[in-house]
Formats: C-alpha cells, sequence, structure tokens
C-alpha cells in the first residue's frame, strides 16, 4: 500500500505538478524564473559551493538519464570490471563533490546574516533535500555497489513502467529503505521544482557560452575625498 | 385419554426424531467436507509455493540435500508453530532454538527470509501435512529441478555471465552487480548482496544449479522472474563458481578514502580553473582606484 503510493501514485503528482505548475507559472510569472542569486553579497564561498556542485551534479545526473534512456549501451559499457570500477569511481568522485558543494552553500547561507536575511524557507527546504538526495546517493554508491549495473535492472524498468503508465512498484518494492528514499525524494524535488528556485533549471543560459566577454570600464574620474 | 395423549406425545417425538435429529448430524458432515475442501484448497495453493520457493533447497521423499533437509513428514517431526515460525522468521529461530541452530550447523547456507505471509505459511503447511509421501509425490514438485547440474558447464562463459561481458539471454541482470567475486581486483567487490566465491562450497553443484534457476530470494525476485537464467547458463555460471571456489575475495572497503581524495582534486582542478575568475572584475577595479587615490577603503 505504502509502496503504491509512493512508486506508483506519487511520480505522477510530481510530474503533473511540475509540469502543470511549471508551465503556469512561465506563462503568467515569466520573469520569476530564477535563482534568485545572492552572488552580490556573498561570492568567495558560493563559488566554491556553486562551481563545483553544478558542474558535479551535471554529470551525476546525465548518467541516470543515460541509463534509463540507453540501459543496454550503459550494460556494455559497465560490462567489464574495469570500466565498472572506472565508471562507479567517477561517480563516487562526483558524488562527494556533490555533498561537500551543497554541505558548503547550506554553510554559507547559514553564516552569513546578509544572506540568512534574503533566504526563504523554500531555499532552506531545497537545499536541506538536495543535501539528502546526494548523500544518500553517494552512501548507496558506498554501501550497496555496484549501482550503475543494479540501477539498469530496477529503476530503469520502474521508470519505464511509470513512462508506459503501468506502473510496477515490486521494482523498488525489494529494494532496501534508502534506495527508497533516493527515489521519493527525487520526486519531492521534482515536486518542488515549479515552487522554488529550482526553476532555474530551465534557464539555461546557452549564448552566454558563445558571447563576448564584457569588459567593464570606468570612464568617470572618481571624486576625491 | 391419557394413554391416547402420551401415544400421541411419543408419534411427535418419534416424528420429530425422524425428521430433525439428523439435521445437526447432516451439517456436521458437510461441514466436515467443507473444512476438508477448505484444507485441500489451501494445500494446492501450498504445492505451488513450495514449487516455487522451497524446490531449490527441498524435496519431499527425494533425500535431503546439501541446500537443505528432505521435509517428508515433517509436520509429524515437529510443532506446527515451529514449522511456521522456521517459515517466517528463519534468521529468529535459528538464533534462539537449538534444533533450529543444529540444522543451521548441518546446512551452512543459511534460510534466506523468503518474505511469505502468514497466510502462505499456512498453505506451505497444510501441503507439508498431506497424509501419504505418495499423495506427496502425485504433487509432481518432488523431482529435484537439478538433473542439469550433473553436466558440466562452460566455466569461462560463465565468467562472463557473471561479470556482465556477455549478457543474459532473457535480460536478467549479471550477478556482479550486486555479488563481489574472487579474482576480479576491486571491482569484484560488489556489495549489495553477498560475495558469491564460496557460494559453490556451500550449496554443492545441484543446489547451485537449481538456486539459479528459480532465484527464491525475495530480493531478486521481481529482477529475474520475467528475465531467468537459461539451464545453459545457469550450469555454466556453477561451473565458474565450482572454479572460483577457495579463492579468497579480495576485501574491499567502502573506498570512500578514493572517493575522497577524487573530490579533493576536483576541488583542484576547481581551484584552478577559477584561479583568475576569485578576483573577479569590480574588485581589483575598487582596489586600482584606491590605490590610485590613496584613500581608504569606505
Amino acid at each position: 500500500m505504502v509502496d503504491t503510493l509512493l512508486f506508483a501514485i506519487f511520480p505522477y503528482v510530481a510530474v503533473a505538478l511540475a509540469i502543470g505548475v511549471g508551465l503556469y507559472r512561465y506563462f503568467s510569472d515569466r520573469f520569476s524564473f530564477s535563482s534568485h542569486s545572492s552572488q552580490f553579497l556573498e561570492s568567495r564561498l558560493l563559488y566554491w559551493g556553486s562551481v563545483p556542485w553544478h558542474f558535479a551534479i551535471l554529470v551525476v545526473l546525465a548518467a541516470h538519464l543515460l541509463a534509463f534512456l540507453f540501459p543496454t549501451a550503459w550494460g556494455v559499457l559497465a560490462g567489464r570490471p574495469l570500466r565498472l570500477y572506472l565508471l562507479e569511481i567517477t561517480g563516487m568522485v562526483l558524488g562527494m563533490t556533490t555533498v561537500i558543494g551543497i554541505a558548503l552553500l547550506l554553510l554559507r547561507r547559514a553564516k552569513d546574516a546578509r544572506l540568512t536575511a534574503v533566504s526563504t524557507a523554500m531555499d532552506w527546504t531545497v537545499l536541506l533535500l538536495l543535501l539528502v538526495q546526494v548523500a544518500t546517493g553517494v552512501w548507496i554508491a558506498f554501501t550497496l555497489r555496484w549501482g550503475s549495473v543494479w540501477y539498469l535492472h530496477t529503476a530503469t524498468p520502474w521508470l519505464w513502467s511509470l513512462v508506459k503508465l503501468d506502473p510496477q512498484v515490486q521494482y523498488l518494492a525489494a529494494l532496501p529503505w534508502l534506495v527508497k528514499l533516493h527515489a521519493v525524494n527525487a520526486f519531492l524535488l521534482i515536486a518542488l521544482f515549479p515552487f522554488s528556485r529550482l526553476v532555474h533549471v530551465v534557464t539555461i543560459p546557452l549564448e552566454y557560452l558563445g558571447r563576448a566577454p564584457q569588459l567593464v570600464i570606468w570612464n568617470r574620474a572618481r571624486a576625491r575625498r | 385419554m391419557v394413554k391416547g395423549t402420551s401415544v400421541s406425545i411419543a408419534a411427535c417425538l418419534t416424528l420429530f426424531a425422524v425428521f430433525f435429529l439428523p439435521l445437526p448430524l447432516a451439517a456436521q458432515e458437510s461441514g466436515q467436507l467443507g473444512a476438508d475442501r477448505e484444507i485441500a484448497q489451501l494445500a494446492e495453493k501450498g504445492e505451488s509455493l513450495f514449487a516455487q520457493k522451497c524446490t531449490p533447497c527441498h524435496a519431499i521423499g527425494g533425500g535431503d540435500r546439501p541446500t537443505g533437509p528432505d521435509l517428508a513428514g515433517i509436520t509429524e517431526r515437529r510443532e506446527r508453530q515451529w514449522i511456521r515460525r522456521f517459515i517466517l522468521d528463519p534468521q529468529g529461530i535459528i538464533a534462539d532454538d537449538p534444533a533450529a541452530r543444529q540444522l543451521a550447523e548441518k546446512y551452512p547456507m543459511a534460510m534466506p527470509d523468503l518474505g511469505l505471509s502468514e497466510a502462505e505459511a499456512e498453505a506451505l503447511i497444510a501441503f507439508l501435512a498431506m497424509p501419504t509421501e505418495e499423495e506427496h509425490q502425485a504433487g509432481e514438485v518432488t523431482a529435484p529441478p537439478a538433473a542439469a547440474g550433473t553436466q558440466a558447464g562452460d566455466p569461462r562463459r560463465g565468467e562472463a555471465l557473471y561479470i556482465g561481458s556477455t549478457p543474459f539471454s532473457q535480460g536478467g541482470a549479471p550477478c556482479l552487480a550486486c555479488h563481489g567475486i574472487a579474482g576480479h581486483g576491486l571491482a569484484g567487490g560488489a556489495s549489495f548482496g553477498p560475495d558469491l566465491s564460496a557460494a559453490y562450497a556451500s550449496y554443492g553443484a545441484e543446489g547451485m544449479v537449481s538456486m539459479l534457476e528459480s532465484m527464491p530470494f525475495p530480493s531478486m525476485e521481481p529482477i529475474y522472474l520475467d528475465h531467468p537464467l537459461t539451464a545453459e547458463e545457469s550450469r555454466d555460471l556453477t561451473a565458474f563458481l565450482a572454479e572460483v571456489s577457495g579463492e579468497t575475495p579480495r576485501v574491499v572497503g567502502p573506498l570512500a578514502r578514493d572517493a575522497g581524495l577524487g573530490a579533493l582534486f576536483f576541488f583542484a582542478v576547481t581551484l584552478a580553473f577559477g584561479w583568475h575568475r576569485l578576483r573577479g572584475v569590480r574588485r581589483p577595479l575598487v582596489e586600482k582606484m584606491r590605490n590610485r587615490i590613496g584613500g581608504e577603503p569606505r
């Protein structure tokens, strides 16, 4: 019963919220799609938290997505002991990087009074849930090896069953609570996506990649005191 | 008059006795029949459960196997409550019951928690309590499915199937996804399930093949139910496990140190790339102006 609720019903609720509210917000309040940058208030610790976090989490998410979309190819990739080990250790390194990154971002918000003043309850919620997500992910990678292979035979068929509107909860029901928490928390983050700063995920500033660098030039003399 | 009255009463009683007394007897009889039918249905359910969950390790009338004792007549040798507990909580009963512990010592492969409900345990017991061995044999579940185990498999192909370089024909997960194995370096340190380097020594060829063909473990069931191993694949894996048997698996820790060092390297790269970035644009300009003007920072 609980498994049905968590792995057959909640994922649809989460995705419906993400798409429905996300679209509503986009068309009704487009300029609120932002990560509400606090870089102006604090930038040093932000760099150490945000940059490693974003690069590492993008690769980790891409790995989860590729193993879901192309399980056969992923199975071939992990089908040799050396490649499997390198794949796993890379995932662990990136995972630990995300844990350190998000912990720094939490710490940064907690210790700086100016940041605490501009932080909303949802900011804290999202940061904490992200910490739970990456910490459980790393813990799974360390203790339930090798996730890059069993994911193909548990999470992948479960996710595809959700796509086909025929949820097969038994794939998740037999797994340890740690994996269940990781899966439910992932959908919780998807559900919170349109209500939080996570909406910035869809505003990918691709034009920045090819844009000419901006030069800041002061052309006025500063008044002497 | 009095006599006439007593005759009438006697006649009524006789009529009553003729028509009504057999009713409870008939009800009792039909109740007995109903109960028998119910037990038979339960035993039938138990039979299919037995075939699915128990035959990989246990026979009925076929003799003890390396994986577990023969269960013929078990309901006469043991209390029902004891059997029920063994089915529902094998680890618990082995921990605190001397007879169960003795069995666990005799059969080193620990009985897995089968994840059965109370009702399913009852069905199994009803099946096990079927009165004669002939009846059990009529149930056609006694033949050990391990006849294939006597044929030798190809250990090289078994190894390829184990590590996943050759996928299982029905799409099942390679063993190395969860089970560690000796002789494959750090990758052999899979830790989700138990290491299988010593599995052959515990199960024997016959037990190994039947185990692989039925996968009677709740956590493995969803993965292999629709993707079973073929008889040939089970034989090849068994041959590989027989070859590995006796080798000591490499002890692999949680790899946290390796991953931690890697993460440190990642941060070092972040530092290298951001060395200039840290200085920013606004801050150096402000510094430059301050230096030029010679003023104190505001």
